[in-house]
């Protein structure tokens, strides 16, 4: 969120959302941050909530402590099985809580699972490693102009997730006249060295990145396929093609 | 941690108290504190580390190539940190060249990442502790905290504050451009740059980096001198073991450091030598208890216990020749001969000053590139089967390690900065650095311990990092 341009960080806490619990950025902590919590569960015109980070589910979810509270641990997904159900929307933010992502990964240690699968609900997840500020911002705005977006079979907004990164690529006449980059740096299609545009749905050649500078194909790099639920697992190896070409 | 002793003959005031400063919020990831209060000071500390993901155990059996990619989402805050040090790792595994252009590049992009987090740091996460903030803004307003600023200079900080989120965002700006996006950049990888220094992003590299220095001249220097002259008593507060480590930061066209790595241990200077560090186990939430073990000999796997008797954390305690260590920019300053205190406000200013002299190399770097040359070269065939990466990034060492067998990771090893800060007691009881720059500190309102949280902060703590990677 510190990296939207527009509206900026500024802008959406003054106009758009009304912000209440945010561990990285909120001023209040111990207590006092606890209570503003607590408060904001009851409250009786209803919440949004949302969740960054895979759930761990190893011991009662020990492995990701939120807090210490009159001696007691308070994990992450207690926390989550007390508040979730009584937010209006859920929303999951980043691949890791759509999917388990990274922190799920093979053999996965810590026993991570989405926010969806964890609380068996439906949830609208804004996937991506990172998730780009625009789709999330944007899906906030959508929640509260127009309501719930629509969304795909994953349950990703379709305005950010309608159609694959290789539709949309820059360099799609590249891998159409099979004119493949031969090493990182080079400027043609990126599909030899692991390119998993083909598989990925995203909007990142359109909108691109950091105030709308650069994505990872035009940087002479190849799609890894953040945004998926296979990812990163069935992304790997991220320098190998995903499936061969047949001519 | 240890009953304390109460004697019933003292009053109320004066039996020990024990305090639980928990969530510490303006951290990333999960922080939690405990300490006992005697008298109005802190006797007892320990921090609790509240993440685990075994991220080490993960890597085995993948691609070496993916390090670089697959360690950056550790952490969305210093990802460029991870990229960068795998990189150097996987460049004595496999014969590599890079060029000229390719360090300078990556040293661009990684001195970027710095002035991101130390403006990100100073503003959002550690001057609110000492700064009000407009009623209209609920988010941001905590009660009853000691705040000194006149009306006017907290006007101005609060200005700041906002300018803030701008020149910390065009540091990431100014990565993006040969990085493709952050955090998580795709184009600093193992030989060097993906993206070449064409004169145009060369210019809107320069003209970002102008924009963020004169936002540090102008800004970040002034407000730290304010906050460390309205706060003097915290060069006084949180002094911490007086042990620094540096590896070195910023590779030069001569390969040597531009900020320098050594070792000072109680005031006595040494050379580095990465075979001095161990990691120890007692009071973490991981099997296998005893022997520390250097990081030349291989590992046993350990495994999450997460109700092992007396634990406290998921951090383990990392130690140099037995000693708790601080790293960061006031260990680095120090180490660079510089004149500094261990306390509180020697860190926050330790951390300006490095944004600066940072922002001052990069402009220097900017002029050494040869536009339109070469900055990347492929890694070539296997020259090793294990190598390690040891850097200076933001909050202070980082330290990666691996082994390959049969082209995939057959062991990977992460030590983090905040591993090394946040560290708990090791096999022999002696605290970890913040555990140590916690006693002794006054606590004014046992209630409202906002000092803890004060000294904390002063590390720039990222619990995520040591804690989502703990070896297995």
């Amino acid at each position: 969120m510190l990296n939207a341009v527009g509206p900026n960080l500024n802008q959406i806490l003054q106009g758009l959302i009304d912000l209440r619990f945010q561990n990285t950025l909120m001023w209040a902590e111990d207590n006092e941050a606890w209570t503003i919590l607590d408060r904001t569960v009851e409250d009786p015109n209803g919440f949004l909530l949302i969740i960054e980070g895979a759930i761990s589910t190893l011991s009662q979810g020990k492995l990701c402590i939120v807090a210490v509270k009159d001696n007691t641990i308070i994990t992450g997904s207690q926390l989550i099985i007390r508040i979730a159900p009584r937010a209006r929307y859920v929303m999951a933010v980043g691949t890791c809580a759509c999917f388990g992502g990274p922190t799920a990964a093979k053999p996965n240690p810590s026993k991570s699972v989405g926010v969806g699968e964890f609380l068996q609900r439906t949830v609208i997840n804004v996937s991506g490693c990172p998730a780009h500020p625009d789709w999330i911002i944007g899906t906030l705005a959508h929640l509260l102009l127009f309501g719930e977006p629509e969304v795909d079979q994953y349950g990703r907004p379709i305005i950010f997730y309608g159609e694959t990164v290789h539709r949309r690529c820059t360099r799609r006449s590249f891998f159409d006249q099979r004119i493949f980059a031969k090493k990182l740096g080079d400027p043609e299609c990126m599909f030899e060295l692991g390119c998993k545009g083909p598989l990925t749905h995203a909007d990142c050649p359109e909108r691109q990145w950091n105030s709308y500078l650069n994505w990872p194909v035009k940087a002479n790099t190849p799609c890894i396929g953040c945004t998926e639920s296979t990812y990163p697992d069935g992304m790997e190896p991220f320098f190998k093609p995903p499936f061969p070409l047949d001519d | 941690m240890d009953q304390p002793r109460v004697n019933q003959s003292d009053n109320m005031k004066n039996r020990p108290k024990r305090i639980t400063v928990s969530p510490i919020t303006r951290s990333s990831g999960q922080l939690s504190i405990q300490a006992i209060v005697k008298q109005g000071r802190v006797v007892n500390a320990r921090v609790i580390g509240g993440v685990y993901r075994g991220y080490e155990t993960i890597m085995v059996g993948r691609d070496p190539f993916d390090a670089a990619y697959l360690t950056e989402k550790i952490c969305g805050i210093c990802s460029t940190a991870h990229a960068m040090v795998s990189s150097l790792m996987l460049e004595q595994i496999y014969l590599t060249e890079v060029p000229p252009n390719g360090r300078l590049l990556r040293n661009l992009m990684l001195g970027a990442e710095f002035l991101q987090n130390h403006l990100r740091h100073f503003y959002f996460l550690e001057l609110p502790d000492y700064l009000k903030a407009p009623p209209n803004f609920p988010f941001f307003n905590p009660t009853g905290r000691d705040y000194r600023f006149t009306k006017e200079e907290n006007d101005v900080l609060w200005s700041h504050y906002q300018e803030a989120v701008s020149a910390s965002r065009m540091c990431h700006d100014m990565l993006t451009l040969f990085g493709g996006k952050v955090p998580h950049p795709h184009g600093l990888v193992p030989g060097g740059s993906t993206v070449g220094p064409r004169a145009d992003t060369l210019n809107k590299f320069a003209a970002k980096l102008a924009a963020v220095q004169q936002f540090i001249e102008t800004r970040l220097l002034p407000d730290t001198h304010l906050l460390a002259d309205t706060y003097p008593d915290y060069f006084k507060i949180g002094q911490g073991p007086g042990n620094f480590l540096s590896y070195g930061g910023f590779l030069n066209s001569k390969g040597q450091y531009a900020i320098p790595p050594g070792v000072i241990i109680q005031e006595r200077k040494q050379t580095l030598d990465i075979r001095q560090i161990t990691k120890t186990t007692k009071y973490t939430w991981l099997s296998k208890q005893q022997t520390s073990e250097g990081i030349s000999q291989p590992e046993e796997r350990k495994q999450p216990e997460p109700y092992k008797p007396g634990a406290y954390t998921w951090l383990e305690a990392s130690r140099y020749a037995n000693e708790p260590m601080e790293v960061g920019p006031l260990a680095r300053a120090i180490i660079r001969g510089q004149t500094f205190g261990s306390s509180t406000m020697d860190r926050v200013l330790a951390r300006s000053y490095e944004a600066d002299l940072i922002g001052r190399l990069m402009s220097q770097w900017l002029g050494e590139i040869e536009p339109e040359k070469l900055a990347y070269r492929p890694p070539d065939k296997q020259i090793a089967k294990q190598a390690f990466g040891a850097l200076e990034v933001p909050r202070g060492s980082l330290l990666h390690r691996i082994r390959v067998e049969s082209n995939q990771v057959a062991h990977y090893q992460i030590i983090t900065p905040s591993e090394w800060n946040f560290s708990p007691r090791d096999d022999f009881d002696k605290l970890g650095p913040v555990e140590q720059c916690l006693i002794g500190i006054p606590i004014e309102d046992p209630k409202i311990p906002i000092e803890v949280g004060r000294v904390a902060r002063s590390f720039d703590p990222c619990l995520y990092c040591a804690t989502h990677i703990i070896q297995l």
